[in-house]
């Protein structure tokens, strides 16, 4: 026994960032994968239509969505990317997932119950609604691409992790670095997407929200522990807090910052065109909200995550850059020198003195993969199925759907292992996601804004808006002197060519400038800082690909309003359709979605009781008369029963319209029973939906 | 005037005016009514928990400053 602990607890460094690993670390990795693989299988026995597995049969509760959102918000990449940020810039790390709020009205008043009341399955369907065909197939087009490039990018990002952390290729025989194929990255990230591809394949939605509830819990205790450890090591709040450099402890990054992060661009980036596009575009968050019992519940938990789980988020995230700057002002000669998208993993390979514990670190970013991957796949399957392949298969049986979108998920991961290589090129990932997010999304938050707030604007003008605003921003890319009339000051980027005069290596640094004589002088500071005075600085010209990756954004959202406005005043065209798709008429939405006028007394009343069963072909409640007075709630009223037992979390459950009975005790059909995986022994919960 | 204070007033003046200008908007066209109890709750929860943020924000940048 003594031996198996000593084995459990023995060092063995098997990492370039040169973190240890004890092989206490290696089971509990183990562990985690299998038990998540096995959980989304068993979960995926539950999946019986295309809505269960898109949807998950819309039955869920408010606080599993809400953990849910967060294990789909935080992905791979975050707890590298937030803490480099809180390295370099320290507390402004958490501004990215504090800044919701402002488009909260719109989405829980607007966008949340335009969708849900209007029974669409993706972000397409609406445009194609509200618009018309071309605009459908345009946002499907830019959606596609959206998604496939995110799926690409985790992939990548987690492939480059497990890379750093297992370098296998020795234990095979192999040299350091070279995997078992010469591609390490890519081999891993594959891996990694097979493992998720296993359960999602099998159970789509149900699978992706049950096995999200751990994966997110996991996430927030993981990223927490290493804060708390950390403080702790340092020896508490005092000497952490007195650790970290005056400009670490603002709340916010710098307004003027040279091209370096600034709380303007973060302000437009991320918390406008980011958070838009992320919880009104990505169809991955739309249908974890769709998978919501009722609008309600939805908004509840979208005020859960932005006013609590963000917050927490934002700290298990990002803290861990915190502590390792705090760590260097300490003198801890560990951290020294570690580059800051390595300071998350050296971190907590510092303060996890357990056996076991970093390694339940390790699997905590591999759920981030697993949970935002399962999420974007599905997405993909969804807007495949529902967009494209109905319209040229249509009136299909439910399950040959169904079947398609799992052989869809199945491509989309293939397609995002193939985009590893292709991201794996550019230089920084990060850079490259801010600029193809910055492309693709400003057009998609104006039209999809007017589309929800202005009943006047018309077809034609959401197509001039995509398209023209598309050719714009790229434009942009190569003309970045069109963002500078709204860039804030910010300074365009400049690429600095320098030579070695000893070997004549070549390189290029990345400097700022207002002006090339500006961007000169910054060029050759750099030198000087970096110990290369003697470097020859050959030319130093305007980078147009580099400048205002964080300004783009405004400047997008900037003459996509213009078009749209512009097009809807001076040239509309036809009126397009607004019953039920616009803010003024979501009363009505309400109206058709129930087939009655809903019923809004006593919003909050539910009862608990057992029932019986009666023999029935159809999906069935028939409820006495005193249970539908204490509900207030009238024959015909939608009405949600669930298994009793609420950390069930609405796996047991279904919606079915209210019968008044002449019983005394309820009764629901043997088919509801079967549908919401009922058990005949336990008591129920019957709550007014509407 | 100092960066932190600057940065704070940009993000939750304008953010600021995007939230109360939708919130204005739901009202106007009726896509809530304040006679409703669920929709009262919601505008109420949202309109603190922004209030809430920005206080926080606002000590911390103030206590920075003193």
């Amino acid at each position: 026994m003594s031996e198996l602990f000593a084995l459990t607890h023995s060092p063995q460094i098997l990492s370039a960032v040169g973190v240890t690993f004890s092989v206490a670390d290696w089971i509990v990795i183990l562990f985690y994968f299998t038990g998540i693989v096995f959980l989304g299988i068993w979960f995926g026995k539950f999946t019986h239509t295309t809505s269960d597995f898109f949807f998950g049969g819309q039955r869920f509760p408010w606080w599993l969505i809400a953990i849910s959102c967060i294990a789909t918000l935080v992905g791979s990449y975050s707890f590298i990317q937030y803490s480099e940020v809180g390295f370099n810039f320290g507390m402004a790390s958490l501004v990215p997932y504090t800044n919701e709020w402002f488009v909260m009205p719109l989405f829980l008043l607007g966008w949340l119950p335009i969708v849900y009341f209007g029974r669409l399955q993706s972000v397409p369907e609406y445009f194609e609604k509200r618009f018309d065909r071309r605009t459908r197939l345009m946002v499907l087009v830019m959606l596609l691409i959206y998604l496939e490039g995110y799926i690409g990018i985790n992939l990548l990002t987690i492939g480059r992790i497990m890379d750093g952390l297992f370098d296998y290729g020795p234990l095979v025989g192999f040299a350091s670095g070279h995997g078992l194929f010469g591609y390490p990255v890519v081999e891993t990230a594959a891996l990694m997407a097979v493992l998720s591809g296993l359960y999602l394949h099998s159970g789509g939605q149900t699978s992706v929200l049950m096995t999200d509830l751990f994966q997110g819990g996991l996430l927030l205790v993981a990223g927490l522990s290493v804060v708390i450890l950390g403080i702790y090591q340092l020896g508490g709040w005092t000497p952490f807090w007195e650790g970290l450099p005056a400009t670490h402890q603002q709340p916010f990054a710098p307004v003027d910052n040279g091209g370096r992060l600034h709380a303007i661009g973060l302000f437009w980036s991320d918390g406008i065109t980011g958070t838009f596009a992320f919880f009104f575009i990505n169809q991955g968050i739309l249908m974890r909200f769709l998978s919501a019992k009722s609008v309600q519940d939805g908004r509840r938990a979208m005020l859960l995550t932005v006013f609590v789980l963000m917050p927490l988020v934002a700290v298990a995230v990002g803290g861990a850059g915190w502590i390792g700057r705090s760590m260097l002002s300490a003198g801890i000669a560990e951290v020294n020198g570690v580059a800051a998208d390595d300071i998350f993993v050296k971190v907590a390979d510092i303060v996890c003195g357990t056996a076991g514990l970093f390694g339940l670190v390790v699997a905590a970013m591999i759920a981030a993969l697993m949970s935002t991957l399962d999420t974007l796949i599905t997405a993909v399957s969804a807007i495949f199925v529902v967009d494209i392949w109905k319209l040229f298969r249509p009136d299909r049986p439910d399950a040959y759907y169904l079947k398609t979108a799992r052989f869809v998920a199945v491509g989309a991961t293939v397609l995002g292992i193939a985009l590893v290589p292709l991201f794996d090129s550019f230089e920084s990932i990060f850079r490259a996601l801010s600029h193809f997010n910055s492309l693709i999304t400003p057009p998609l938050v104006i039209v999809l804004t007017l589309g929800i707030i202005w009943p006047r604007f018309t077809a034609r003008a959401a197509f001039a808006t995509l398209s023209l605003g598309f050719v714009l921003l790229f434009l942009s890319l190569w003309i970045p002197q069109l963002i500078q009339p709204v860039a804030h000051g910010v300074p365009l980027a400049y690429s600095a060519t320098i030579v070695s005069p000893d070997s004549g290596t070549r390189d290029t640094v990345i400097v700022y400038g207002h002006s090339l004589e500006e961007a000169t002088i910054a060029a050759q500071t750099k030198l000087n800082d970096e110990d290369k005075a003697n470097w020859n600085l050959n030319e130093v010209s305007v980078n147009s690909h580099r400048s205002f990756s964080f300004m783009r954004s405004l400047y997008g959202l900037i003459v996509c309003s213009l078009i749209g406005i512009g097009v809807t005043v001076f040239a509309p065209g036809k009126r397009a359709q607004t019953e039920g798709l616009v803010l003024s008429s979501i009363a009505d939405a309400a109206f058709r979605y129930k087939g009655g006028k809903p019923n809004d007394k006593a919003p909050y009343a539910s009862v608990t009781g057992s029932f019986e069963t009666f023999v029935c072909e159809e999906n069935r409640i028939n409820i006495p008369a005193f249970v539908m007075s204490e509900l207030h709630a009238e024959p015909g009223d939608l009405m949600y029963v669930s298994d009793a037992r609420w950390w069930l979390g609405g796996f047991r459950s279904l919606r079915i319209e209210a019968v008044q009975g002449e019983c005394d005790k309820i009764q629901i059909s043997s088919t509801a029973v079967e549908a919401g995986n009922l058990l005949a022994n336990r008591p129920i919960r019957i709550e007014k939906i509407m | 005037m100092d960066h932190p204070t600057l940065a704070f007033l940009y993000q939750y003046g304008i953010g600021g005016t995007l939230f109360f200008a939708s919130l204005f908007l739901a009202f106007q066209t009726g896509a809530i009514r304040w006679d409703n109890l669920k929709n009262r709750i919601l505008v109420v929860s949202m309109t603190l928990g922004l209030l809430l943020f920005a206080a926080t924000h606002a000590a911390w940048t103030f206590y920075l400053a003193r």
